[in-house]
């Protein structure tokens, strides 16, 4: 498992980039899979930022992010101590079939990173929210078939 | 993370090229291009996105302010997004709003 403690900043962004890039590089995942498991991540990353810590947000406050490869799927959790927010529960864009310019931005973040990756599960203990992804690590439909092994591994 | 963009005025077209990661980090460079772009009679908005590698929501949102910015009859089209990109656009339902091409038009 690795892990990495961030200030809850948007200049903490590119070392959340970097420590999925070399998550997804570890995992053998696919430039699509890696992109989505990006994705996933830095909307999650994003939300607890501006709306879990909010108005009091500031260097004082952390996020951890823990991940891991296993030999079917990639995971990786992101927690912290903001107020408790389930983003597996949160509400779906209600204007998704609107024309662009008469949506309302908001949880258009969340919506990505739910359809971004195979699996997202929330839990609140110990007085943190921790939301953990799953990407599965097979093929995608236009890559090679592989023999499972790690082919990326470093 | 790095992004760049180009913007090229051809009459009532404005071209705007993307290159790189358009995330929350860069959106408000394209909103100032879009700016930009609005600026003087507007009649296609062209994109072209043949080297962005990566759309997240922040990203989806500047497009969201590309289209309030430019007026109802104000065409965007997009050129040659990758199949990642265009999968976002069109998960969220954006590509009622936007049109998608292979090549930058005449």
């Amino acid at each position: 498992m690795v892990q990495l403690t961030l200030t809850a900043t948007t200049g903490s962004l590119d070392k959340v980039v970097a420590f999925v890039d070399d998550l997804a590089r570890a995992g053998g995942l696919s430039a699509v899979h890696a992109g989505r498991l990006r994705l996933a991540v830095e909307e999650l990353v994003i939300n607890s930022i501006t709306h879990g810590f909010g108005n009091s947000r500031g260097p004082w406050n952390e996020i951890l992010l823990e991940a891991g490869v296993e030999p079917s799927e990639v995971w990786l959790r992101v927690s912290e101590d903001a107020p408790p927010f389930d983003p597996t529960r949160s509400h779906l864009p209600q204007d998704l079939g609107n024309p662009l310019g008469e949506r309302t931005p908001g949880g258009l973040g969340l919506f990505l990173a739910r359809q971004a990756v195979d699996r997202m599960a929330y839990e609140y203990s110990q007085g943190r929210n921790h939301v953990t992804v799953h990407i599965h690590r097979g093929p995608t439909p236009a890559a090679e078939p592989d023999s499972g092994d790690a082919p990326g591994e470093r | 993370m790095s992004f760049n963009t180009n913007l090229i005025r051809n009459g009532n077209t404005v071209v705007i090229t993307l290159d790189g990661e358009l995330d929350a980090s860069t959106a408000s460079h394209f909103r100032k291009q879009v700016d930009v772009a609005a600026e003087g009679g507007v009649e296609r908005l062209v994109l072209d996105m043949a080297n962005l590698t990566y759309l997240s929501s922040a990203g989806l949102r500047g497009l969201v302010f590309a289209r309030q910015k430019m007026d109802d009859g104000v065409s965007i089209i997009l050129v040659q997004a990758s199949d990642e990109v265009e999968r976002t656009i069109r998960m969220v339902g954006f590509h009622h709003s936007v049109d998608f091409a292979d090549q930058v038009p005449e």
